[in-house]
C-alpha cells in the first residue's frame, strides 16, 4: 500500500514530463507533501518561499496569470485558514489556474493536534465562487486526479489525507469532475462520504452485512460541484442517510446532503458522523476515529439506528 | 536636458493632468457619486511614467504574452488607472463614467476579468506584491523578457505578507520586479506614521535585498530618472519610493484623510475641475 501523496506525486512528476505547464511551489512542507520529489525532478520549475503561505499562494495567482498550471500544497489546515483570502481573492475572483493541495486534511495528522488538523476546509472552501472542491480517497483517485485537474482550466481545491490505503475504484474508474460515485450497492441504507472515510464507510458496511443489513456506499471525490442525483437516486431507493466525514459536521458533507435532500422535498432518515463542532486532540489517527465517533463501528452503529428506527 | 526632452517631460505633466481631470470627472459623475480620490490623484504622475514611457504594452492586444505587467495592488486607486487605460485606448473614455455603477466593467477595485488591460484583480491589501513576484517568475518559465511593476500604497506595507514577498524576491534573484511606493503619507485612519510607522522604509527594501531609492513622485523628470536607474541595475528587485501628496492637484482634497474615499457634490466637483484644469494649462 502506497500512501496517497506518494502516489500523488509520482504521477505528477510523471504527468509534468509532458505538461511542460506545471509548476509546483513549497511553503517548506516539501518533505511532508513530496514537493521535495518534484522539485529534484525538475529543479526550473520548482519554487521554495519558506514559511509563508501567504506569498506563496500570491505568487500562485501571479503565475498561474502567465499560462502556468500551478500546484501549490500545504496543510490543508494553513491553505484554508491563513492563505483562505489569497485563495479567494487572487485565485478564485480571477479565476486563476491554480491547483490547491491541502494535505494532511481531517485528523490524518493526528499526532500533531489540533492546530495542524484540518477540520474546516471544506466548509470553508465549498463556499468560495469558481472554486473545484476535490477530495481523494483511494490510490485511484490519488494518481488520475493529477490529469483531471490539469487538463481543466481554473482553480481545484484537492484535499489529501497521508495514510497507506488500498484502492477501492477500478483502475477503468471514468473519474470526472462533478460526479459521485456509487462503490458498493445495497438496498437497506446509503453511506456517503469523501476522502479517506470511504475505507471506514466500507468496513462499517461489510459489519452489516454479517447482521442481514446491505448498505450503499457512495464516494463524492467532488465536493462542489456536488453530484446531487446520485445521492438523490440512492436515497430515494434506500431510505436512509448516514453521512461519514473527517470535518467538522458544519459545512461538510453532512451540510451538503442536508441542502440537497432539503431542496429536493426529501424526508429522509439522516445521521452525520463527523467532528461535533469541537477541537481534536494528539492520539493515533485511527484512535482519534474511535474517538470522535467516525470509526467503522460507529458508521455501523448510526446504520443499525437508522435502520432499525425506521422498520 | 535638451529642448525636446524638456517638451517631452512636459507632454507627460500635462498627461498626468488629464488623469486627474477624468479621475475627479469620473466619480463625480457617476451614478454612484463617490470614490477614491486621494489616492487616485497622489499616483497620476506615477501611472503616467509607467504606461506612458515605462512599461511596453499593446492596448489593441491586452493578452500579448510578452507585455509589460502592472499590478495595482493599492486597488483602490483604480480611478487613476482606468483613466490611463482609457486614453491609451484599452476602451472607450465613456465608459468612465459608469465607475463603480451596477453592470459596469469598471468595479470599485480592479477586476481583470472586466476591465480590458488590467493585469489582475487587487484591492485586498498586501497582496500584490506576491501577484506581481508570480508574474516576474513567469517570466522566467516562458523565457520572455518582460517587466513586473507593482504599485503599492505605503499603509499597505504595515501588511506582513508584502514583507514575505519581498523577502522571496531577492531570494529567488528576481531582476523584473519593481516596486513603486506611492508614499502619501496617509492611510484611511490617519497619517501612516501615527497609525503604524513604516519608516525608514528604503532601509527596510534594502535589509530585504532590494535596491531601492526616494524620488518626487509628482515630479516625472525625476520618476524618469529613476526607471533609468533602474534598467541600468538589473541584478535585484527594485523599489522606488514616490513621495506624494494624498489628494494632490485639488486644494481642498490635498493631504485630507476625508478625502480617501468619499462622495462630492457639484459645486466641490465644479471647484476641482476648474483648479486642475488651470494647472493643465500651466503645465
Amino acid at each position: 500500500m502506497e500512501n496517497l501523496r506518494d502516489v500523488f506525486m509520482n504521477e505528477l512528476i510523471a504527468y509534468a514530463a509532458t505538461e511542460k505547464r506545471i509548476v509546483v511551489l513549497d511553503p517548506d512542507v516539501g518533505e511532508a507533501t513530496r514537493t521535495w520529489n518534484f522539485g529534484e525532478r525538475y529543479p526550473d520549475r520548482f519554487y521554495e518561499f519558506g514559511i509563508a503561505e501567504q506569498n506563496t499562494f500570491g505568487v500562485a495567482s501571479g503565475l498561474a496569470s502567465t499560462g502556468c498550471i500551478v500546484f501549490a500544497s500545504t496543510f490543508a489546515v494553513f491553505a484554508s485558514l491563513r492563505a483562505a483570502e489569497m485563495i479567494r481573492t487572487s485565485i478564485c475572483y480571477p479565476k486563476r489556474n491554480v491547483k490547491v493541495i491541502g494535505g494532511y486534511a481531517g485528523i490524518s495528522n493526528g499526532k500533531d493536534g489540533a492546530t495542524h488538523q484540518s477540520l474546516e476546509d471544506i466548509a470553508i472552501m465549498r463556499s468560495f465562487a469558481n472554486l473545484v472542491v476535490l477530495a481523494v480517497s483511494d490510490p485511484v483517485i490519488a494518481r488520475k486526479v493529477v490529469a483531471l485537474v490539469s487538463e481543466y482550466t481554473g482553480p481545484v481545491y484537492i484535499r489529501m489525507e497521508y495514510e497507506p490505503l488500498p484502492a477501492v475504484h477500478p483502475e477503468s474508474l471514468k473519474f470526472q469532475i462533478g460526479k459521485g460515485y456509487v462503490v458498493r450497492k445495497g438496498r437497506d441504507l446509503t453511506i456517503a462520504s469523501y476522502g479517506t472515510a470511504l475505507h471506514r464507510a466500507l468496513a462499517g458496511a461489510a459489519t452489516l452485512k454479517a447482521e442481514g443489513i446491505e448498505a450503499e456506499v457512495l464516494d463524492f471525490p467532488t465536493l462542489k460541484p456536488f453530484d446531487k442525483a446520485t445521492l438523490l437516486e440512492s436515497v430515494a431507493r434506500t431510505g436512509a442517510l448516514v453521512t461519514l466525514e473527517d470535518h467538522n459536521l458544519i459545512g461538510g458533507l453532512k451540510s451538503i446532503a442536508g441542502e440537497c435532500l432539503l431542496e429536493a422535498g426529501m424526508a429522509t432518515r439522516y445521521l452525520g458522523l463527523g467532528i461535533a463542532d469541537i477541537y481534536t486532540e494528539s492520539g493515533k489517527t485511527e484512535e482519534l476515529r474511535s474517538l470522535y465517533g467516525i470509526d467503522a463501528a460507529a458508521v455501523a452503529g448510526a446504520a443499525r439506528e437508522l435502520v432499525k428506527g425506521g422498520k | 536636458m535638451n529642448i525636446n526632452a524638456n517638451e517631452y517631460v512636459t507632454s507627460l505633466q500635462r498627461k498626468a493632468c488629464e488623469l486627474r481631470l477624468e479621475v475627479v470627472d469620473m466619480i463625480s459623475n457617476s451614478d454612484i457619486r463617490s470614490g477614491h480620490f486621494g489616492g487616485s490623484l497622489s499616483a497620476a504622475e506615477i501611472v503616467t511614467a509607467l504606461y506612458w514611457h515605462v512599461m511596453r504594452v499593446d492596448p489593441g492586444n491586452p493578452a500579448w504574452e510578452g507585455r509589460d505587467r502592472l499590478v495595482l495592488s493599492k486597488g483602490h486607486a483604480v480611478p487613476v488607472v482606468y483613466a490611463a487605460l482609457a486614453h491609451k485606448g484599452y476602451f472607450d473614455r465613456k465608459i468612465l463614467r459608469s465607475y463603480r455603477e451596477k453592470g459596469s466593467i469598471l468595479q470599485g477595485h480592479p477586476d481583470c476579468l472586466k476591465t480590458p488591460g488590467l493585469d489582475t484583480s487587487s484591492g485586498s491589501l498586501g497582496q500584490g506584491l506576491s501577484l506581481a513576484l508570480g508574474m516576474a517568475l513567469g517570466a522566467r518559465q516562458s523565457g520572455l523578457d518582460y517587466q513586473v511593476y507593482a504599485l503599492l500604497s505605503d499603509g499597505e506595507t504595515q501588511e506582513g505578507m508584502v514583507w514575505e514577498a519581498a523577502m522571496a524576491a531577492s531570494h529567488h534573484k528576481v531582476s523584473n520586479l519593481t516596486v513603486v511606493v506611492d508614499n502619501n503619507g496617509l492611510q484611511v485612519d490617519g497619517p501612516v506614521q501615527e497609525i503604524m510607522n513604516i519608516e525608514p522604509l528604503e532601509d527596510k527594501f534594502r535589509a530585504f535585498g532590494w535596491n531601492c531609492l526616494t524620488v518626487d513622485g509628482h515630479d516625472i523628470s525625476s520618476l524618469l530618472a529613476a526607471f533609468e536607474v533602474r534598467k541600468s541595475r538589473r541584478d535585484r528587485p527594485f523599489a522606488i519610493i514616490a513621495k506624494t501628496v494624498k489628494g494632490k492637484g485639488v486644494s481642498f482634497m490635498e493631504n485630507d484623510i476625508k478625502w480617501h474615499c468619499c462622495g462630492i457634490d457639484e459645486e466641490l466637483c465644479g471647484k476641482a475641475m476648474a483648479q486642475l484644469e488651470k494647472i493643465r494649462r500651466s503645465a
